[in-house]
């Protein structure tokens, strides 16, 4: 009951990704298994009338009848198939849209859930990758239209058999050979039954199996970069010996599954078979010789009792298929399912000329998604309007973190971060994170056109693209593309693309903050792949560059900290200190002194 | 289609070439294959037999009992056959995957086999992705040749035999089906040219479509997703190739339907010359009823053996055309000693550059113009300059990536390319700047050692202390045993920036190479790890020529001494002092760096 509700659902939601399309299936099963019976049927008839009478008008009459009205079932058939096509294209188009869809809008705090990321994993691996759920559903509701269709017809030919049958009489040796007929017929669905699960069962430690193999493909890009760390630290044997066991699993899965397939559905299968085979044989050909059957009907009969029970145990065998699939399609719906539990607020952020958005964390603690150490302990603090802040700490101090925060990209587990008296969460949160540009160290470009990768959209403002990626730094490699702005990043799509260094990557990256003139400005780490001149240029010009936003700077090289107006320190999630440079470097105990003079010690004069 | 000058893969001889290596990868595979084709033959012919048969016998108004003990026998030795092929194609399909992956290997090995530097030039990749595409598409790639040649030799033997009926009986049957077997060749090859002259149209969507699908599944993109609300623009896209895609699609499958429609005039032609044949020669006596059945099934067979026959002779070819890639990409010549070489040099050996100059293909300007520098053994050196003064290929011609494009590298006195590059590449231990992770256990990572070897734990362990990951290792239940690379295996982590790097460096460490190379180790690194590098440095390097390239000015001081290096020319070297005293780049670029640290005054 249960699984029949999920499987229901699945066939609401996929109607909706291409209307129509269930319709078409039906039309298409509808001719398509047509053109079977009837060809049995009008051959028969042509049998027995050439056996028979040898009425040469009738004879005649009944080729053309079987030529043309084939003639038109394919015709028909080939304009349904087109049509199903093309609806079965737009479905399976849409679903993988779907898919990608939720995975877009997807709060980046449940992305980050482990037990979201492991609920994605096996969607991803079961649905994608060995194609159970909804691809699995798909095809199998397909081949369920046909099975119907086809008993349907069948039903008829049986109706016609059995009156056949019943003007003769049943008699002792009918019955018997009937009776064993359906005795063969339940064992042959007993038995695909259960090879049905043994199969099944095959099937799935195959597809565990296939999983395990993409894993070592997906977990060493054969790509040239990596080449450099292969031919140094031989990887080769490595990657070797995980594609020689890749084999060795497959062909041991592979066997397992055609071995299973062998001796649970051949072996059985062709003995049952034969049975049936034989006794329908015998049994139209009893009839026949007893002058009931006329003799075309034991091509028509045969053909279509083979028929009628292979689609009898193909009913229970897909039955049994699609309960099998719905622990898979409860997964993906599952993960559809999956509620961005953000507070959308709906107080709308002001446009302020001003910039001022005075933001302040209150008794703020956090701890990620899965675990139970908290990142950032009880942190209060303010930012003050238009001011440059360079928060410094450690590896691992919460400095991500604490930006992580004010973007909203995660909640407080404790504690609010408040903005001009309301709390952050109480704003409509598109608007709020536009108050944000921020450059992560783990930023990404985009394999489209640079002016693209600054607007962060389609269209952009061709003259502040290249006004932000001069104050970037960029400008001067700018001068040097024959494409400007227009150039395409990277050699993925385009022979005109070019590649970028770190560096550059860099300031393309910084260039897009720009862009967004957002009153907030969030750097972190950006000057890591730079050269000093570089580096420098982009501090002299910070000023410049950052306007009259509040600006928050973090990176390890602490020379940023000078032109800042105020430093952070964090340690280990706690704000330690917190001042100008001056301030805090006179306090000799503090964090801030040992980290500066871990740095400055070589670079003063005295110590030379 | 026809390539000049490509002559040396002849089709035949790429034929001989995978049937020779499907033999070698697995015999029994053949042994199980071969049998398949007369028995699909006979079990098709069989099969058709029996109506006849049984209409012959009902006609003759047969006893009961013989007809049973007949249609038994018959049916059993059907079914027997049918078991049989399916006990053979069982078999075969056990291992069919298995040859795709071997190539796959192989494939993959040529790449890490070749010399770095070639797989860097267009030409290398082109002829790689032709053979490296091919070999994905599973059914399609070529080592499935044998189901083309399979169902080419059914053909061939079903037209012999069934033919040979038919023309016994009238040649015109077997004229006119041979005709329209023709006709449905020319239709779906029109329907397939259609497809392959578009196909470069949407292959190329669907590769952005699948770019773009990649990276809504990157956790390390989803924050910029998400900030800059990139949401709308990546839907959109998606929806615009989507479209295209689908567009192309039905194009495609309105040829498809075009040429079904044709096949269904055809079939209508070949079945009224049947009928009028067949029951026109029943009608005259010549035919039984049963004989009627028996040849009727026998037209159908033979058109789908023409058909067949056609079909896979232009399969077979293009899959040859494919082995063609393959052996192109197997074949494709080394320039650097892969064999045997002269003994590697013992201890930190001295390296010369000689007059190094180094040009990459297709570009105008030299890289490396006359680099002439000799490190002393076990000497401390540091290299700097600005971005793109050449650096990071110093560094690829000193680890043997590249080969100079004049002059020569000495290494231990000898030029590298005396020695065996795959050993010399022994030699080495280097940090790169450039990532590359890979789903392994953070131990394997680190040991590079094939996985569950256990021996070296201990010294794995050592060297992710040396490197500071021993605190980051406590936090992980499963320390070194944890997968590297989030999304591949359950439980695995995503190291920070710093702790990459660190990770790289206890690599290098653990490998103990006799020349130590880090280029930009510590970008990611908080000051504290940073210095603490600074002061391992010495143990680090104790025994080894070493290089340290570096945009951290600090990191100088702790090599003996220091190269600058600026548009492709060595313009400065000596230690610190010397060059600070020289009041040249070198000291230029210190005073900006140092500036903000320096007490006092910090206004630009």
């Amino acid at each position: 009951m249960h699984s029949l509700k999920v499987n229901l659902r699945m066939l609401k939601i996929l109607r909706s990704y291409s209307p129509g399309y269930y319709l078409l299936c039906a039309f298409t099963s509808l001719f398509g298994q047509l053109q079977f019976y009837y060809n049995l049927w009008i051959s028969a008839e042509i049998v027995t009338e050439l056996s028979n009478s040898r009425d040469v008008q009738k004879i005649w009459f009944l080729v053309a009848a079987a030529l043309c009205v084939n003639l038109l079932l394919k015709l028909f058939s080939a304009l349904l198939d087109y049509l199903s096509r093309k609806a079965h294209g737009l479905l399976l188009a849409n679903e993988k849209a779907a898919f990608t869809k939720k995975l877009l809008s997807l709060d980046y705090a449940k992305l980050e859930d482990p037990e979201i990321r492991n609920l994605r994993r096996k969607v991803e691996e079961n649905s994608y990758i060995n194609n159970y759920g909804s691809n699995y559903f798909i095809t199998h509701i397909r081949a369920l239209m046909d099975i119907l269709f086809n008993l349907a017809y069948s039903a008829f030919l049986f109706a016609e058999m059995i009156s056949y049958a019943a003007k003769n009489g049943f008699d002792a040796a009918a019955l018997l050979l009937g009776l064993s007929m359906c005795a063969a017929v339940a064992g042959r669905i007993i038995l695909s039954n259960y090879g049905a699960k043994k199969t099944g069962e095959a099937d799935k430690r195959l597809g565990d199996a296939m999983l395990e193999i993409n894993r070592y493909s997906r977990g060493f890009p054969t790509s040239n970069s990596m080449g450099k760390d292969v031919r140094i630290y031989r990887l080769a044997p490595i990657v070797e010996e995980l594609d020689r066991r890749a084999i060795d699993m497959q062909t041991k899965f592979f066997s397992e599954f055609w071995n299973t397939m062998f001796k649970y559905i051949d072996l059985p299968e062709s003995g049952v078979n034969f049975l049936i085979n034989t006794l329908s044989y015998l049994f139209t050909c009893y009839y026949c010789l007893a002058g009931v059957f006329p003799i075309g009907s034991v091509i028509k009969y045969v053909g279509y009792l083979n028929r009628f029970t292979g689609n009898a145990e193909l009913l229970f065998e897909n039955i049994f298929q699609l309960k099998y699939n719905t622990v898979f399609l409860e997964q993906y719906l599952e993960f559809f399912d999956i509620k961005n539990d953000m507070y959308q607020g709906s107080l709308s952020v002001e446009k302020r000329s001003d910039r001022k958005f005075d933001v302040e964390f209150k008794n703020v603690s956090f701890c990620y998604p899965g675990s139970d150490e908290f990142a950032i302990k009880n942190i209060n603090f303010k930012f003050r309007v238009g001011e440059k802040l360079a928060v410094v700490g450690m590896n691992g101090s919460g400095k991500t973190t604490l930006i992580k925060l004010l973007c909203r990209l995660y909640d407080p587990t404790e504690g609010e971060i408040v903005m001009n008296d309301f709390n952050i969460r109480k704003y409509d949160y598109r608007q709020y994170l536009d108050l944000y540009s921020v450059v992560f160290q783990d930023y990404n470009l985009l394999a489209f056109s640079l002016g693209q990768n600054v607007a962060a959209s389609p269209e952009f403002d061709k003259n502040r693209v290249k006004a932000t990626l001069c104050d970037a730094g960029f400008g001067e490699r700018l001068d040097t593309l024959p494409l400007g702005i227009e150039t395409p990043l990277y050699k993925n799509f385009d022979a005109d693309g070019v590649e970028i260094s770190g560096g550059e990557a860099q300031k393309i990256a910084l260039a897009r903050a720009l862009y967004r003139s957002s009153p907030f400005i969030i750097l972190d780490e950006p000057t890591a792949a730079l050269d000093p001149m570089a580096e420098a240029e982009i501090y002299s010009h910070f000023n410049d560059i950052v306007g009259g936003r509040t600006a928050i700077y973090i990176s390890h090289r602490l020379s940023s900290c000078r032109f800042c107006d105020r430093i952070l320190v964090l340690d280990r999630g706690e704000i330690v200190q917190y001042g100008t440079h001056e301030e805090l470097l006179s306090d000799e105990n503090g964090k801030y002194f040992e980290l500066w003079n871990a740095q400055a010690q070589y670079y003063n004069e005295k110590n030379t | 289609m026809k390539k000049t000058g490509k002559n040396k893969y002849t089709k035949l001889g790429c034929l001989a070439w995978a049937a020779k290596n499907l033999w070698r990868m697995d015999r029994n595979f053949c042994l199980f294959l071969i049998p398949t084709i007369p028995l699909t033959v006979f079990y098709g012919l069989a099969e058709s037999y029996f109506p006849k048969l049984l209409l012959d016998s009902l006609e003759a108004k047969e006893n009961l009992f013989r007809l049973t003990v007949v249609i038994t026998a018959y049916l059993a030795l059907l079914q027997a056959v049918k078991l049989l092929t399916r006990f053979f194609d069982s078999r075969c399909n056990s291992k069919k995957y298995s040859f795709s992956l071997t190539y796959q290997i192989q494939l993959s090995q040529k790449l890490w086999q070749s010399d770095y530097q070639l797989t860097e030039t267009q030409d290398y990749q082109k002829t790689r992705s032709h053979a490296f595409d091919d070999a994905i598409h599973g059914n399609c790639s070529p080592e499935f040749f044998w189901l083309d040649l399979k169902k080419f030799l059914i053909s061939l033997i079903g037209i012999f035999t069934y033919a040979s009926l038919l023309a016994y009986l009238d040649p015109v049957i077997v004229a006119v089906t041979a005709i329209t077997a023709a006709v449905h060749f020319f239709s779906s090859r029109w329907e397939q040219h259609y497809y392959e002259k578009h196909k470069d149209l949407w292959e190329k969507e669907k590769r952005r479509k699948s770019y773009l699908e990649g990276i809504s599944l990157e956790f390390s993109r989803a924050k910029d997703i998400r900030l800059y609300g990139m949401q709308d623009w990546i839907e959109k896209m998606l929806h615009g190739y989507q479209s295209f895609i689908l567009m192309w699609e039905n194009r495609c499958n309105l040829r498809g339907t075009l040429a079904a429609i044709i096949t269904a005039f055809l079939t209508l032609l070949q079945n009224c010359t049947a009928y009028l044949v067949l029951i026109g020669m029943l009608l005259r006596g010549a035919l039984s009823v049963g004989d009627f059945v028996f040849y009727f099934g026998i037209v159908s067979t033979v058109s789908m053996y023409f058909s067949g026959i056609i079909n896979c002779a232009s399969e077979l070819f293009k899959r040859m055309e494919k082995i063609r890639y393959y052996r192109e990409y197997f074949d494709y010549p080394d320039s650097f000693n892969h064999g045997g070489g002269c003994p590697l040099p013992k201890g930190a050996p001295k390296i010369e550059f000689r007059n190094v100059w180094f040009k990459y293909e297709g570009a105008k300007d030299y890289t490396l113009k006359g680099i002439d520098l000799t490190i002393s053994p076990g000497e401390k050196l540091a290299l700097v300059g600005m971005n793109g003064a050449g650096k990071t290929t110093l560094v690829k011609l000193l680890c043997g990536f590249y080969m100079p494009t004049k002059g020569e590298i000495f290494v231990g006195g000898r030029p590298i390319t005396d020695y065996n590059i795959d050993e010399y590449y022994t030699l080495i231990s280097a940090v790169f700047q450039d990532v590359n992770m890979c789903a392994l256990k953070i131990g394997e990572f680190v040991s590079s050692a094939a996985p569950n070897v256990p021996s070296a734990r201990t010294k794995t362990e050592d060297a992710l202390r040396m490197a500071g990951l021993s605190e980051k290792l406590s936090t992980l239940p499963d320390g070194i045993d944890t997968y590297l690379m989030k999304g591949i295996y359950p439980g695995a982590v995503d190291l920070s920036g710093g702790e990459t790097q660190k990770l790289l460096l206890a690599r290098a460490i653990y490998k103990n190479g006799s020349i130590l190379i880090l280029d930009e180790p510590s970008s990611a690194l908080d000051p504290i790890a940073e210095n603490e590098l600074y002061l391992k440095y010495n143990t680090l390097t104790h025994g080894k020529t070493s290089l340290y390239i570096s945009h951290r000015f600090a990191s100088t001081r702790f090599c003996d001494r220091i190269i600058l290096l600026d548009g492709g020319k060595i313009t400065e070297s000596g230690s610190h002092g010397e060059l600070m005293n020289k009041c040249g780049k070198y000291a230029e670029m210190f005073a900006v760096q140092s500036r903000y640290y320096r007490e006092g005054n910090v206004n630009a």
